[in-house]
């Protein structure tokens, strides 16, 4: 209990730093809702145009688009820093998470907070309640208690990923140009029905990255799209627990990478 | 036209050090140019399903299409006014006091370090256009003329972005932050210049919307030329003029704008 209490106070306080800075802020919640702001106005002009994509209608699309926002926000509370992760390891900055009495995954993720984060929650949650409003889902409350188990799920996912390219930083001190690709790879190709795309691309966004399990499987599943899928529906049902999985295998490779760390040297 | 001429040893030195500077940076080039080929990749899996199948949808067929979109989003990477996160940069640092004791106009080093900077992508983005042509496609412009007139174009567009940049670029002079700016800018040429959605797929609305904005001339009217899509002799000469009005009345307004700026700046560390 005392870890997550303490990791609580940690996060707090590197939010409270991040808040200072009141002018940076505001552009950058701004420069985060015009990122995905053009990304959706593109799906939305091209849907008002086209009716439907690969069978999913606007609302639809609009649908997973919000949940994917809200996914990728709720990942980056914890896996922002990652991005700055290749330069604590290069100047030796990390050495202060080595000792301290908590795990030095948990000191470094709960330094600081990216901002952007509450722009893209803010822009997914406007679409994603504009969307309902379109698709008219009954919330019952099994498929509420899916969407929660959903957004974690998926959210553990995009997490792992960044955690397992990070500690690349610890054996050759980059990672962050990988971060970054990784990162237009989710937003670019996670917020539309997978089934636009081809086998091997599908195959790749299901198996090799957990892509699919952000929120295209989920979104199958509350929209009762399932009947599309290449995978056995079953997969999509059970797409939270994959998060967790890949999470586990994360940390475990974070860690034994760790044990390369060789700090600074002077 | 001599204070050009001689002041052209300086000019060209300032570019060759831009040039080296996008080189030594050549992993972030060759990262953002790898997220412009994703976005292509997205572009066109999107379209094809919403073509589903037809061969064409409003006169406009889907190979000509992703051509449309591969060039488009190609384009605007040479067109990125890099002049903005450098004058930031400058001002950050308390080096733009420097930069304004030089014996050159300081919007002439500007413009000199923007070319630079440009010739120093032009490598990458030769390079990226057989990988571009995987992703996406490519076809060769509809004709000679064409071909000349794109040039034409492009250069033109070119001059609207930098000048753009350079309004950018000048802002900081007040606000010290200028990413928000260039970041909003870029999404708004991508989509308002027609990167993603040509502008004839547009609803009225907001086609009328984007005419009355700059971003069209850096993307949609030079690869329309290119397309044929504008071909008319008498349209060329229209499109090309309205890229001319536009670098007349931006030119003007940078003017304006540097007049001012010369008297708020604050050199940091001074």
């Amino acid at each position: 209990m005392s870890r997550i209490t303490l990791s609580l106070a940690l996060w707090t306080a590197g939010l409270r730093s991040a808040l200072q800075y009141r002018t940076d802020t505001f552009i950058v919640i701004v420069m985060a809702l015009a990122f995905q702001g053009t990304g959706f106005a593109f799906a939305w002009v091209l849907l008002s145009r086209f009716e439907s994509l690969a069978g999913w209608t606007l609302g639809q699309v609009a649908f997973l688009y919000g949940l994917r926002l809200i996914v990728h926000a709720v990942a980056g509370v914890l896996t922002g820093p990652f991005f700055g992760l290749e330069t604590q390891v290069r100047t030796g900055e990390f050495d202060r998470y080595l000792i301290r009495p908590l795990s030095p995954l948990l000191q470094f993720m709960t330094q600081r907070v990216e901002i952007s984060i509450f722009g893209d929650l803010l822009g997914g949650v406007a679409i994603f309640i504009a969307a309902n409003q379109l698709v008219g889902l009954a919330w019952t409350p099994s498929a509420i208690g899916y969407l929660v188990l959903a957004i974690a799920g998926g959210a553990l996912a995009e997490g792992a990923v960044r955690i397992l390219i990070g500690a690349l930083s610890f054996r050759f001190l980059a990672s962050t140009s990988i971060l970054y690709l990784a990162d237009s790879v989710f937003s670019t190709f996670a917020n539309y029905p997978l089934t636009i795309f081809g086998g091997i691309l599908q195959f790749l966004f299901t198996f090799g990255l957990p892509l699919a399990f952000v929120a295209y499987l989920p979104a199958t599943v509350l929209l009762d799209r399932t009947a599309e899928l290449q995978v056995n529906p079953a997969l999509a049902y059970v797409a939270p627990a994959i998060g967790v999985l890949w999470i586990a295998i994360a940390v475990r490779v974070f860690n034994r990478e760790l044990r390369t760390y060789q700090s600074a040297g002077s | 036209m001599t204070a050009v001429t001689s002041r052209l040893p300086a000019y060209l030195k300032l570019a060759s050090l831009q040039l080296q500077i996008t080189y030594a940076y050549r992993g972030e080039v060759i990262g953002g140019l790898l997220v412009v080929l994703l976005r292509i990749l997205l572009l066109k899996a999107v379209w094809t399903a919403a073509y589903a199948g037809r061969t064409s949808v409003d006169g406009v067929p889907l190979p000509d299409l992703i051509t449309f979109l591969t060039l488009g989003n190609l384009q605007l990477v040479l067109m990125r006014p890099m002049l903005v996160w450098y004058l930031q940069q400058r001002i950050h640092e308390g080096q733009i006091g420097l930069d304004l004791a030089r014996p050159v106009p300081f919007l002439g080093q500007l413009f000199a370090q923007q070319v630079g900077a440009t010739a120093g992508l032009v490598p990458f983005v030769v390079l990226a256009v057989p990988l571009a042509f995987l992703v996406g496609n490519l076809a060769p412009p509809a004709s000679p003329v064409a071909a000349i007139a794109y040039l034409a174009s492009l250069s033109l567009a070119y001059l609207i972005s930098t000048l753009i940049g350079l309004l950018m670029g000048l802002v900081a002079f007040w606000t010290v932050q200028t990413l928000g700016v260039g970041v909003i800018y870029e999404f708004a040429t991508q989509f308002f210049g027609g990167a993603l959605i040509p502008l004839s797929f547009f609803p009225p609305a907001l086609r009328t919307i984007a005419d009355l904005l700059p971003f069209q001339t850096q993307v949609f009217i030079p690869v329309s030329i290119y397309s044929g899509a504008i071909s008319a002799p008498a349209d060329i000469a229209g499109a090309l003029g309205l890229q001319v009005i536009w670098i007349a009345a931006l030119s003007v307004i940078v003017w304006f704008v540097w007049q001012h700026a010369k008297r708020v700046v604050t050199v940091y560390r001074g």
